[in-house]
Order: C-alpha cells, then structure tokens, then sequence
C-alpha cells in the first residue's frame, strides 16, 4: 500500500536534548499507533508530522509532497487534522466558537457551510447540546473532545492525534474507538498514546519510539510475540522477573526470563511494550 | 377542533408559501392570524411549502442562533469595513484583547499624567518605542493564538496571517500613541523621531523572533533601546533635552531607518519561521 507519510532521516534536537535521531518510518492508511514513555519523541514525531515544528534534518513527505518547502507545507495543511497534546483553548471561546475559529484558519469561507461542518464534527464527538456553553464550563473531558471536533473538519485525510483520550472517562474512550473506526476509513491516523489497550484495539500498525529511535514497527500482534514465552504468572515472586504485579485474581503476573515449569500465559500488546521498554537488550535488538 | 369557519384557499396558500410578499398586506396580516388559530390550513400550508425553502429557512435560523457574538474590538473592524471572518482572526491576536488594550491605554495615561507633572515631555520619546516593541512580540507569538497549536497547523497560519496581525496591531498602537503626543502638546520633536524608532524596534524584535524567545527578544531589544537612548545623551553632554539628543535627531533617524530596512529583509529572508509555533520560543 502506497505511503501517506514517508519520513527518512528525521533528525530534532532541543539543546543537548535529542528529542529524534535518525528516524526512517512510513505511514500507511488505517490507524497507526505510537507508543513510548514520556520524552521518547512522540510529540516531536506528531509535530513535525503536522507541520508545526520543521525538524533540524530528514526529510518527510505528506501524500508526496515534501512539508520542508512552502507548498507542500500548505497542501499538507489543506488535508490535515491535528489535536495537538495541549490544545490551549481561549476559555471566553465557547465550544462552537473555538472550532469555527479553527474552521476559518481552515479556509471555510462559506459561513452556511462552515457553521453546518462546525454543528457536524461537534455532534460526530456527543457535544451538540454543550456546543454554546465557554470552554471554561466544560468538564476537562468535554475540553478534550471539542479539541478532538476542531481536528475533525472537513474530514482530513491524515489525521494526527497526541494522546487523544488523555482524560476521557471509559465510555468516551470506547467512544472515541467507534468515532476512530468511522473516521479513519480511506484516512491515515496518525496517534500517539500511553494506552496499550487502545493501540490493541484499534491500530493496524503500532511503532514504539524509545529516546528518539524506533525500537519496533509492526502490527500489535507482532509486538505483543515479543513477549512470547516470557509471560508467566505465580504466587510468589521470581528473582528472574524484570517486571512483576499482582493480578485481581491475586496470582502475580511475571515479565522476564520464567523459570523451568512456569505457569506461561498469553503475552498481550502491553507485555511486549513493557518487555521493549524496560530491556535495553530487547530495545537494541528490535527495529 | 381548529376554532375557525372558514379555511384559506390553496391557491392564496401557494402564493403565500412561494412568496408571501406577493400576497397584499392585509390580506397577508389576515391570513398569517388566520394560520396562528387554524391547524388544517397550517397542514395545507406545510404540503405546498417546498422542503428546500423549510430547510433554508430553518438553516437561517440555526446560524442566527449559532452565529458567534462579535467583541467589541471586532465590530469596530467590522465598521472600518474589514470582513467579519478577518476580523475575528484579527480580533484574536493576543495584543487585541480587552486586558491588553487597556493595560497599553492605562500606561499611555501614565505617560501622559508623568509628562506634565514633571515638565519632562522627553519621557514620552523614550518610552513610546517600547509599545510596539511589546505589541510585536505579542502579536507574533503563535502560541498564544486562540487556536494555540491546533491554529499553527492550518493553512492559513505562516508569515502572511502573523504580518497582517502585526500591521492591524501597530496601527491601533500607533494611533493611541499619536493621541499621547497630542495629548502633552507634542514631545518636542517631529513624529518621526519616535515613529522611526518605533518601527525599528518592532521589526527588529520581529526578525531576532526568528531565533529567539519572546523574552530573550523583549529584554534584549528593551534593554539595548534604553541604553542607547541613555549612553547618547551622556555623550550628548547631561543638559541636552531628549528631544534634541542625537538618538530622535537626524542621525538617530537615519540609523533607526537602516534597522528597520535591515530588519525587513531578515523577515523577508527567515519568513518560513512564521509558519511553525517555533518562531518567537
């Protein structure tokens, strides 16, 4: 499948800070996870992607076109959604405000149709009854779905989401699964998360960045084989464990090397991440 | 039970549900009372009434509703004659908020008020270019935008949007600050020895925005204005009035005119700044 987005040689630093380093990656329609613990280059990744940041070398291109020059860079724009991670609302704004504030920067010019696309992506996100209320009314997780509505206009085709159910309840996160699911067919989804169930559920592809590298690309499937035969659970605690917690039903759940006769179980999407992200063996190995 | 005896007749309906303003006036009154107490000529009137005209009506009023309230700042752009989508972007630039402009107009009073109790009209000369200066690093600042991050990555966003904020904001600066100069009865000196500077300053914070910080950038260009403006009239010799030290005097003009060329041209060359939230952080 062709590439939406085709990144080579992604390089960004912040002082001494390297926030990326040599990242070669390609997008493909579908929903695309990122996960990585905090500071591995997430955001940096999701910015560049949507054009807010220019990185200090590689190169990206969106749909074909490279960000880096003008053109592509407004082309980008013209087919874009972003929900950035701290979306820093003007809070006398309310809900419909701020999202037909976005749609104008958007180039809705038709005020009809904007409005109409405006009541559309607030209603695609359950806010149609709260769409007049300020933004400084609002639950923080009413805050984060109108973010999520400004993202939604016009039906990007790429669309990129930092960490878009931070502070959702349950019910908005399964949600938002279905929102995603109706979204992103034709589209590609570009998301980055700290919720292994949500990568499960929902991303063909799941890309785990660590201190600005990619340490492994492939579908949550593959990752969580990762953690094939490492998985174990038992009473007690095992010295070989690298990772180890106490399950609901009282056994405790064991990642690392299971001694002779362990009790092996299942590895999810979360096992293998752990397994990645805690094992500077594993890290080195994968890509 | 619809209260009435007599019914409208479908022709008078259609006319009425194409175009009730081809039905005469009283007749209109008349039959719009009528329809008020008659359920079965509603129903009637409702099945000649295309869909299309119900649902452009009832799209008319869904915006009216809907329609965001304009500020004050932005329905004095609407009656300068600036389209009301532009003026909420314009109306949305930091600076232009109520706080900011009444901050700017409260130093200006205190200008005002300082150089006439003092008899110093030169203050006013050294401190109207640090308005702009301030203003420009308010306007540029992508992140202070109501759209925040989520406004940096629209098309819209970039160089021509950050400009046009900055002209609209200098222009509403320098209108207060022409009122101040007025208002002391004139610094002494003509209007270009504090607009030159002005500019200059206000360009030049624009173009060092390219690489730095809004603080780095304020601090920095603040501080080097006011020891300029001091370490000139020392050599000037103390007693020298500001308005006819070297920095608002012909010399002055001509250095600050060179700034703010040279500022321009750094814009000009770095504009692809503008279009990321890195500019001025």
């Amino acid at each position: 499948m062709t590439a939406t987005v085709a990144m080579a040689g992604l390089q960004k630093r912040f002082g001494s800070l390297v926030a990326l380093d040599s990242v070669d990656l390609d997008f493909a329609p579908g929903v695309n996870g990122l996960l990585g613990p905090n500071g591995a280059g997430k955001t940096t990744l999701l910015r560049i992607t949507a054009t807010a940041m220019a990185p200090d070398r590689g190169r990206v291109e969106v749909l074909g076109r490279d960000i880096s020059t003008g053109a592509g860079r407004l082309a980008t724009r013209r087919t874009l959604g972003y929900l950035p991670q701290e979306p820093g609302f003007h809070r006398q704004f309310s809900a419909f405000d701020f999202v037909d504030y976005v749609a104008i920067l958007k180039e809705w010019g038709n005020r009809r149709r904007r409005h109409d696309e405006v009541r559309r992506v607030l209603a695609l996100v359950g806010l149609e009854s709260q769409m007049h209320k300020r933004i400084s009314q609002l639950s923080g997780g009413m805050r984060r779905r109108v973010a999520i509505a400004q993202a939604l206009i016009g039906g990007p085709r790429l669309l990129v989401l930092d960490e878009p159910t931070a502070g959702l309840d349950p019910e908005q996160r399964l949600r938002f699964r279905e929102l995603l699911g109706n979204v992103a067919e034709g589209s590609t989804v570009l998301l980055s998360t700290h919720q292994t169930d949500d990568v499960a559920a929902l991303c063909q592809r799941v890309v785990v960045l660590l201190g600005g590298r990619v340490a492994f690309s492939g579908t949550p499937a593959e990752l969580a084989s990762l953690a094939a035969g490492r998985v174990w659970t038992a009473k007690e605690r095992t010295a070989d464990a690298e990772l180890a917690w106490v399950t609901s039903e009282g056994t405790i759940r064991q990642i690392g090397h299971p001694p002779s006769g362990a009790d092996l179980v299942a590895p999810t999407v979360e096992d293998g991440y752990l397994l990645l992200a805690g094992s500077p063996v594993a890290t080195a190995g994968a890509a | 039970m619809t209260g009435t005896e007599w019914h409208a007749s479908d022709t008078l309906l259609e006319r009425f549900a194409v175009d009730p303003a081809v039905v005469d006036d009283a007749r209109a009154a008349s039959l719009e009372a009528h329809l008020i107490d008659c359920a079965t000529c509603r129903i009637s009137l409702g099945r000649l009434v295309e869909p299309t005209v119900v649902d452009d009506s009832w799209a008319q009023v869904r915006d009216q509703i809907d329609e965001p309230r304009l500020t004050v700042v932005e329905r004095g752009m609407v009656a300068l004659g600036v389209p009301q989508d532009w003026a909420r972007i314009l109306a949305a630039t930091p600076g232009f908020r109520l706080a900011g402009i009444a901050a700017v107009v409260a130093a200006l009073v205190g200008v005002v008020v300082s150089s006439r109790s003092t008899d110093t009209t030169g203050l006013f000369l050294v401190v109207a270019p640090l308005f702009p200066l301030a203003v420009a690093t308010a306007a540029f600042l992508p992140m202070a935008d109501p759209g925040g991050e989520a406004g940096v990555a629209t098309p819209m966003h970039g160089a021509g949007l950050a400009l046009r904020r900055g002209a609209a904001l200098s222009a509403t600066m320098f209108v207060l600050l022409g009122l101040t100069d007025l208002s002391i009865g004139g610094a002494g000196a003509p209007l270009a020895a504090w607009v030159l500077p002005s500019l200059a300053l206000a360009a030049g914070a624009t173009a060092l925005g390219t690489w730095y910080s809004a603080p780095v950038v304020l601090a920095s260009m603040g501080s080097i204005w006011i020891v300029v403006v001091t370490s000139v009239r020392w050599i000037d010799g103390r007693g020298t009035a500001f308005a006819d030290s070297t920095t608002f005097a012909g010399p002055g003009r001509w250095c600050a005119a060179c700034v703010l060329l040279v500022a321009l041209v750094v814009i000009g060359i770095r504009r692809d700044r503008f279009d990321t939230m890195e500019v001025f952080s």
